[in-house]
C-alpha cells in the first residue's frame, strides 16, 4: 500500500513563495514523472516531501497511505517509507557504506517493531542488493559518498533504495550527470526495485530516463504548479518542443 | 599573600632532600614562583584560562587512604601488556607497579635514583625546564616523585610503559607536583602512556612537568590520556620535548574528562629530517575548559612538523587552542603544518583558537588553518532520511569527527579504550 495524495501544496523558504499549489495523487505502484524548466520548483517539491528543515510549508498537505505527514520528522517520514534519491548525495567521511546502512535498516525496523537484522542476514542482504547496481563489494567497506564519481553516487543511492525497501520513492535528477552506461545501470536498479506495489515520483530534466524506467503519467511542473500532465508520450513530446509552448512559463521562481 | 600561595608554603615545609636534588637546590624555583604569582587574565598567555579556583580548594599533597589493588585493573587499558609504574598522590607506588627495569631500559622512580649512577639523567634532569613557565617551577620547587625512563641505544620497547597519576582525594583535595624524564638513545623506540585518575569525593589538582629527549633516529610516541572526573579533576600538564637528527616525536592528548585540563605541549626540532606529529583531540561540556597551548620550534633545515588538532565544546564549555609555530632563520626546507578544527554545539559553548605563525626563514612550507563550525546539516538530513533518528544521527557524526585522531593511533588497544569512552559520551 501505498497511495499518495499531493493537495493544493504552498510552500517558500527564506520568505520566497516556491510552490504555489501543487495538486498530484499517486495510486498504489504508479509511476509519475514530473519535468519543467530549471526553477520550476521540482527539486523544492522532493525536499518537501522528505522533510528538509529549510522549506516551510505555508498550506496544503501530503498524505501517504491518508495520513498526512507534514507533522513528522524526516527520520519518521523514512520510517514509513518515504525515500528521497538525492540529487546531490552527500559524503560522509567516517561513516562506511555498510555501517550506515545498518543503522539504517534496523531503525527502520525498530520503528516498524522488528527484531534488528542479524549480521550474517544483513551481509547477505547488502551483498544481493549491490549487485542490483552492479556494486563491487569493496564499495561498501568505503565511507558513504566520499570521493565517489558523480555515476558512483547515483547508483550509491539506487543501492540504499534497494536496501531499505521503501514505499514511495522520489527521484530527484538521478539521471543527472550519468553517461550512458551508468544510466542503464542505474534505470536497471530501479526496474529491479520497482515490484508494482512501490509509488514513484521521478523527477528529470530528459526524456532519456523514462525511455528506460517507462511512467504512467507525466506532469509538467512550472512556475511552482502542474501546468500539464499526460501520459508517458508526453516526455517524448517535451523532448522535441522544449516548454515554451505551454505558456506559463516565464514567472519562474528558485529553486 | 593568596590563599593559594598560603597553601604552596606548607607544602613547601614538607618538601625533602632528594638524593637527586637537595631541598635548598629548588628554593629558588620556589621564589620565583612566589615572586611571579599566579598568573591572571592580563597575561597573554592565560587570556582565556581562569584559574581562579586554585584559590578556592584548600589543598595539600596529602597521604591518602590506601588504595586497592583491585582498583587498577578497572583503569588500565585491558588487554594490552604493559610496564606499568603507578603514582598516588605523586609518589611512586611500589605496589601497585609492575614493571621491568634492565640495562637497555631503565624505568627508575626519582626517589630511587642516584643521580651520579645515570650518565644520560645528569645531562638532562631539568634541562628542558630552566627558564620555563610558572607551573613548571612551582614544579621543580615541590615535586614529590617522578619517573626517569632511559632507552639504550638500538633499544626497541615491545611493552607499552605505561605512567598512571593517581590522585587519592578521598580524605581532603590533594595537589600533585610530578616529573618525568624521558631520554630516548639512538635509534630507540618506545610508546609511553600518561594518564590520570582521581578517586574520592574531594578536587584533585595535578601539575605535570615532562621532559622528553629523542637522540638521533629515536621514535617516540607519547599518549596524554585525560579521561578523569568532571567536576573535581583539575590538570596542569606541561611537555617539553627536543628532537635530534631524524628522531621522529609523536603526541597524541586525548582530553575527555575533566573540569579544567591545561596542557602545554612545546617540541624543538634541533635535528635535521626530525619529525614532530601533534595529534590533539578535546570533548568538553558541562562547565568544563579545555586548554592546549602547543609551540613548535623549527631549528634547523629540513624539518617537518604535523599538528592537527580538533574538539567538540558543548554545553558552558570552553575550548581553547592556541598554537605557536616558530621557523627559525637558518631552519631552511622547514615543512610545517597546523590544522585545528572545532564542532561547538551549544550558544553558551566557547572556543578561541589563535594560531601564531612566525616565520624567519625564506624557503619553507607553512601552512595553517582553523576553522569552527556545527554539525554539517546537509549530512544531518540525509542520514535522518535513511531513518536514522535526529539525535544518534548527531552523535555518528560527531563521532567520526573524533574517530579521525583515532585511526591514527597505532595500539589497537588504545584505540578500542579510546573509542569506547568517545561512543559512551556521545551516547552510541
Amino acid at each position: 500500500m501505498s497511495s499518495v495524495k499531493i493537495e493544493n501544496l504552498h510552500a517558500s523558504v527564506g520568505g520566497v513563495e516556491i510552490l504555489n499549489g501543487v495538486d498530484l495523487e499517486i495510486n498504489d505502484g504508479e509511476i509519475h514523472a514530473i519535468m519543467g524548466p530549471n526553477g520550476s520548483g521540482k527539486s523544492t517539491l522532493a525536499s518537501l516531501i522528505a522533510g528538509h528543515p529549510d522549506y516551510e510549508v505555508t498550506s496544503g498537505s501530503i498524505l501517504l497511505d491518508g495520513q498526512d505527514v507534514l507533522e513528522l520528522e524526516p527520520e519518521q517520514r523514512a520510517q514509513k517509507g518515504i525515500f528521497l534519491a538525492f540529487q546531490y548525495p552527500v559524503e560522509i567521511p567516517g561513516v562506511s557504506n555498510a555501517n550506515f546502512m545498518k543503522q539504517s535498516v534496523n531503525d527502520i525496523r525498530k520503528a516498524k517493531g522488528l527484531e534488528p537484522l542479524k549480521a550474517g542476514e544483513f551481509l547477505k542482504l547488502m551483498k544481493e542488493k549491490a549487485k542490483f547496481v552492479e556494486m563491487d563489494k569493496s564499495f561498501l567497506k568505503r565511507s558513504v559518498n566520499d570521493g565517489f564519481s558523480g555515476g558512483e553516487k547515483k547508483r550509491n543511492e539506487v543501492f540504499q533504495m534497494a536496501m531499505l525497501d521503501p514505499e514511495f520513492i522520489i527521484m530527484d535528477e538521478t539521471d543527472s550527470g550519468l553517461d550512458i552506461d551508468a544510466l542503464r545501470i542505474v534505470a536497471n536498479g530501479v526496474n529491479k526495485i520497482k515490484d508494482g506495489k512501490k509509488s514513484f515520483i521521478i523527477i528529470t530534466h530528459y526524456q532519456r530516463l523514462l525511455e528506460y524506467i517507462v511512467p504512467d503519467f507525466v506532469h509538467v511542473l512550472s512556475g511552482g504548479k502542474i501546468i500539464k500532465s499526460g501520459g508517458s508520450e508526453l516526455a517524448l513530446e517535451l523532448e522535441e518542443r522544449g516548454y515554451d509552448w505551454l505558456g506559463e512559463t516565464n514567472d519562474e521562481v528558485v529553486a | 599573600m593568596s590563599k593559594f600561595l598560603t597553601n604552596i608554603e606548607k607544602e613547601w615545609d614538607s618538601v625533602v632532600d632528594f638524593p637527586i636534588e637537595s631541598k635548598p637546590e629548588r628554593l629558588a624555583y620556589l621564589e620565583d614562583f612566589k615572586q611571579k604569582g599566579l598568573p591572571t587574565r592580563r597575561d597573554e598567555d592565560w587570556k582565556y584560562t581562569n584559574i581562579g579556583f586554585l584559590n578556592k580548594i584548600n589543598f595539600s599533597s596529602g597521604n591518602g587512604s590506601k588504595i586497592n589493588s583491585e582498583l587498577i585493573s578497572g583503569i588500565i587499558i585491558s588487554d594490552l601488556d604493559v610496564h606499568l609504574v603507578v603514582l598516588v598522590n605523586g609518589k611512586f607506588s611500589e605496589d601497585l607497579s609492575q614493571f621491568e627495569s634492565n640495562e637497555n631500559l631503565k624505568i627508575i622512580p626519582f626517589s630511587k635514583l642516584k643521580k651520579d649512577n645515570h650518565r644520560r639523567f645528569k645531562e638532562n634532569f631539568g634541562k628542558m625546564t630552566e627558564g620555563g613557565h610558572r607551573f613548571e617551577n612551582l614544579n621543580r620547587a615541590l615535586f614529590s616523585d617522578g619517573l626517569f625512563v632511559e632507552l639504550g641505544g638500538n633499544y626497541k620497547a615491545e611493552k607499552t610503559i605505561h605512567i598512571l597519576n593517581i590522585a587519592n582525594c578521598k580524605d581532603s583535595p590533594v595537589i600533585i607536583n610530578h616529573r618525568n624524564l624521558i631520554v630516548a638513545g639512538e635509534c630507540s623506540n618506545v610508546k609511553i602512556i600518561n594518564s590520570y585518575y582521581s578517586i574520592g569525593a574531594f578536587e584533585s589538582i595535578f601539575n605535570t612537568s615532562s621532559e622528553i629527549n629523542l637522540d638521533n633516529s629515536a621514535n617516540l610516541t607519547y599518549y596524554n590520556l585525560q579521561n578523569d572526573d568532571q567536576d573535581l579533576s583539575h590538570i596542569f600538564n606541561t611537555t617539553r620535548s627536543q628532537l635530534a637528527k631524524n628522531s621522529i616525536f609523536s603526541d597524541f592528548t586525548f582530553s575527555l574528562g575533566g573540569k579544567f585540563i591545561r596542557n602545554e605541549l612545546s617540541c624543538r626540532l634541533i635535528g635535521e629530517q626530525s619529525l614532530a606529529n601533534l595529534y590533539g583531540l578535546y570533548l568538553a561540556d558541562q562547565n568544563s575548559l579545555v586548554d592546549n597551548h602547543t609551540f613548535v620550534a623549527h631549528e634547523v633545515p629540513n624539518s617537518t612538523s604535523n599538528e592537527f588538532y580538533k574538539g567538540i565544546i558543548d554545553d558552558r564549555a570552553k575550548g581553547i587552542f592556541n598554537g605557536r609555530v616558530l621557523v627559525k632563520k637558518d631552519a631552511q626546507k622547514t615543512n610545517a603544518t597546523q590544522q585545528n578544527r572545532n564542532i561547538v554545539l551549544s550558544d553558551k559553548a566557547q572556543i578561541n583558537t589563535k594560531p601564531e605563525l612566525e616565520i624567519y626563514a625564506d624557503d619553507v612550507k607553512c601552512s595553517h588553518g582553523a576553522t569552527t563550525g556545527v554539525i554539517d546539516q546537509d549530512a544531518l538530513f540525509y542520514m535522518r532520511q535513511r531513518g536514522i533518528p535526529l539525535a544518534k544521527a548527531r552523535s555518528l557524526l560527531m563521532f567520526t569527527f573524533c574517530y579521525e585522531t583515532i585511526e591514527k593511533i597505532d595500539i589497537e588497544q588504545i584505540k578500542e579504550y579510546l573509542t569506547k569512552i568517545i561512543k559512551k559520551r556521545l551516547n552510541i
